[in-house]
């Protein structure tokens, strides 16, 4: 084993974002010829790693060697390309108006002359047989006509196919998310037919079985570390879970004492509902009670956002009563947040705006009135409320949006991941925020991406492909709990 | 068979079924009215000025390819007409030196698009002032003097076929070639599908809108030299109304603006529709004040069509 040569070295690699770490320090090295497995939760910094190797981002520092040889600013996606690594997304790369043969040609443009068609056609098709027999595609169908599942293939197809330079490594980022159980047995079948060859793979995914069927060792980050490496034969579900999140209560002792003081039964048991489900029994459904805190958790995407979605639109939910009007406050502010070109006070009331009409025009010194309380209360940073809300950092910024929410009279709050990219000092004062708000009476939905923040919720509920896997009551939840549930 | 469900099926044959179609619907009744005009001199009459429309809609289904627009058009042909009937008559070179330089204006435009993420409706509207106003300038009422080469080419007289039709049958092929079995094609009709493919598969989108754009402008530029041949003079005005007639023979022939969805035998068909509207609403003795409006109204049927035929759009994922 120590004998293997690296293809791809990382050292000291960091990568910051704007509000963010999103790799730090890491240290990982991919062998020739080995399948190389990465896990770990949403955030952890998988996609930041995949687009520095593919060449999309830049490493904010650190050393990234290929083949031995370090990378400079230059590298790019045509330099990844040229040194044989490729990748395939989580988001699909092909376009759906050309035929998979015609894709091709977008992917090789030196493969030309008299009957491309044929030879690209030739080498898409034989790989497909390769990885996936039986598969059904014809090289003329045209993309859109596919099945999502299909795409995939062709997805995969098109990454380990070449036409010049051999292969080096190929990074495979869920690959199994669009394709079933027969067509997942086969890739995981056909990487594992790879071991020994000179190409490696680097095999991202959030199902730990086909991370365990598949590689030939793991690596589980966490925060942009790497947290341990694990050969695969002596890895484990258990394992890998352990090292993913420490078994430690998400409300620790001493830890928020506004909390610790909560218990479920005795103060929710009695209180009214505000979402109820309409029919009981059957699958699991959220339930929440005046003053409480709910959060919605699980991986990214699976669902949390579409309930949150069809809760707001309280009037025609087919699936709960629910005391409305409800309010929501988005994650992403910039593009479902916000009015750019408003001021800060405008920002703040355009919610209320029927409660500041006098006769038929909006009275000024009210709206004012209404955001300066606010600027008092939750202390947004700006001299003036008349300053447009672009003048504010992007924490003040969410802080408006809790205040708009807020000034409303709903008794129902939604948050959908309210404080991604959010300073630390600016968080601990939202959670203040809506901690007072739970008291008066408030009901709080709130998905998270961030463990840390399921301490502040009363129940927790666990998400997967769309569907609630558990309920956890929160204070006796811990991280493990949660990783066990969403895996 | 149902017309929109094969074109919702997607098949490239029946995918002009509806374009077919629609110039029946025109032609047929020109034909009930005017029996003559299937003749050898009947079509030429005919399909004469579908031959400048067709080239300024290919150019134009070029720039829809991928997503953005040309509302310049109209005026660049008409700037053309000028160009060719008075500069060039007096200084060919001048006149060479011109039409290159329009050439250059829409490569440069096609870059900046995409380097300076700019709306491709704003900026062309905007060159839509600058053409017409460098047209008045160069020839401020109708006249000049188109040369004999240009007004012998538009009207060649060839065998069994008339000359116009050839023309069309040759352009269509011509387009279909270029974009279905060329790279540049792909990767055009690929831009329009999946911008970010194309990127990520190494290519240069900036260079890849400013040859498209520099292709736009060329036919442009042949359409507004076969127009000045048909028309034999030099207007500043005389094919403003072309923006929005190559805009509606692209959809007609099964464009979108979505981009991507394109077909060059499409659009052909559907400018020849667009210039035999123009014929029909005269043989029916509707007065010119009303053809516009009429052309416009078919427009807004052809999208309301267009718009039955797409299948519903998919929900976002969240």
């Amino acid at each position: 084993m120590d004998t293997k040569r690296s293809i791809v070295e990382l050292i000291d690699v960091n990568k910051y974002f704007i509000h963010s770490h999103a790799l730090d320090n890491l240290n990982l090295s991919i062998y020739e010829g080995e399948t190389l497995g990465i896990v770990g939760h949403n955030g952890a910094g998988k996609s930041t790693l995949v687009n520095i190797l593919t060449g999309t981002y830049l490493q904010s520092s650190g050393t990234v060697r290929v083949d031995g040889k370090t990378l400079d600013g230059s590298y790019d996606v045509h330099a990844a390309n040229a040194l044989g690594i490729r990748a395939v997304f989580q988001e699909l790369s092909l376009c759906p108006n050309l035929s998979v043969v015609e894709n091709m040609r977008v992917f090789h443009p030196a493969v030309g002359g008299f009957g491309w068609q044929k030879r690209l056609g030739a080498m898409i098709l034989t790989t497909l047989d390769r990885i996936f027999p039986d598969h059904g595609i014809r090289a003329s169908d045209s993309v859109e006509n596919l099945s999502l599942g299909k795409r995939q293939m062709v997805e995969i197809a098109k990454a380990f196919s070449t036409s010049e330079q051999p292969l080096k490594l190929v990074i495979l980022d869920e690959p199994t998310s669009a394709l079933d159980h027969h067509t997942s047995q086969q890739l995981i079948d056909y990487i594992n037919s790879l071991h020994g060859k000179s190409m490696s793979v680097i095999y991202i995914s959030h199902l730990l079985d086909e991370v365990l069927a598949s590689t030939n060792r793991i690596v589980v980050l966490r925060d942009g570390l790497n947290v341990g490496v694990l050969k695969t034969a002596e890895a484990s579900r258990q394992r890998i879970i352990e090292f993913m999140g420490e078994a430690k209560p998400l409300k620790e002792e001493g830890n928020g004492s506004h909390a610790n003081a909560r218990r479920k039964d005795d103060r929710f048991k009695d209180a009214p509902f505000v979402i109820e489900p309409i029919v009981d029994g059957g699958e699991l459904q959220i339930r929440v009670h005046e003053g409480e805190i709910v959060g919605l958790t699980g991986l990214a995407g699976h669902g949390q956002t579409q309930l949150l979605l069809s809760l707001f639109d309280y009037r025609h939910s087919r699936d709960y009563r629910i005391r409305g009007p409800a309010t929501f406050i988005p994650g992403d502010r910039q593009a479902d947040g916000i009015f750019p070109v408003w001021s800060i006070a405008k920002n703040v009331s355009v919610q209320v705006y029927a409660r500041l009409k006098r006769l038929l025009l909006i009275d000024q010194k009210r709206e004012n009135a209404i955001a300066d309380k606010w600027k008092a209360t939750i202390d947004i940073k700006t001299d003036s409320v008349k300053r447009g809300i672009l003048s504010l950092s992007g924490g003040n910024q969410q802080k408006v949006l809790f205040a708009r929410c807020l000034e409303s009279a709903s008794p129902l709050v939604l948050m959908d991941d309210p404080t991604r990219g959010v300073d630390v000092g600016t968080k601990d004062e939202l959670y203040k925020l809506i901690l007072e708000e739970s008291r008066k009476g408030r009901a709080f939905v709130w998905y998270t991406t961030e463990m840390d923040e399921l301490k502040y919720c009363d129940r927790i509920y666990v998400f997967k492909s769309g569907k609630i896997l558990a309920e956890l009551a929160g204070e006796e939840a811990t991280e493990e709990d949660v990783l066990k549930s969403s895996f | 068979m149902n017309p929109l469900a094969a074109v919702r099926r997607g098949n490239s044959l029946q995918v002009l079924l509806l374009p077919i179609l629609s110039m029946l619907v025109i032609l047929v009744p020109i034909a009930v009215l005017r029996p003559l005009v299937l003749k050898y001199v009947g079509l030429q009459l005919l399909l004469n000025m579908a031959i400048p429309l067709s080239l300024a809609t290919i150019g134009q289904m070029f720039a829809m390819a991928i997503g953005e627009i040309d509302f310049s058009m109209g005026n660049l042909v008409s700037l053309v007409t000028c160009i060719v009937g008075t500069v060039m008559s007096r200084s060919f070179g001048l006149g060479l030196a011109l039409l290159a330089g329009i050439i250059v204006v829409y490569m440069l435009i096609g870059a900046f698009l995409n380097l300076r993420k700019l709306s491709s409706i704003v900026v062309t509207i905007g060159m839509s002032f600058v053409w017409t106003g460098l047209a008045v300038t160069i020839q401020p009422t109708p006249g000049g003097n188109v040369p004999a080469l240009l007004q012998n080419a538009v009207s060649l007289a060839t065998p069994l076929v008339p000359f116009p039709v050839l023309f069309l049958v040759v352009l269509a092929v011509l387009g279909h070639l270029v974009l279905f079995r060329t790279n540049f094609g792909i990767l055009v009709r690929g831009i329009g599908g999946n911008i970010k493919a194309v990127s990520l598969a190494g290519h240069s989108i900036a260079w890849m809108e400013a040859a498209v754009f520099g292709l736009v402008g060329l036919l442009g530029i042949l359409s507004g030299m076969a127009l000045a041949g048909i028309t034999t003079s030099a207007d500043a005005n005389v094919a403003t109304n072309y923006t929005l007639l190559s805009v509606a023979g692209v959809m007609l022939g099964g464009g979108s603006f979505a981009g991507g969805k394109i077909s060059a035998v499409g659009a052909v068909l559907g400018a020849c529709t667009m210039t035999l509207v123009g014929t029909l609403l005269t043989f029916l003795q509707i007065s010119p004040d009303w053809q516009i409006g009429a052309q416009g109204t078919i427009l807004l049927l052809v999208l309301f069509l267009s718009g039955l035929a797409k299948s519903p759009g998919k929900a976002r994922y969240v």
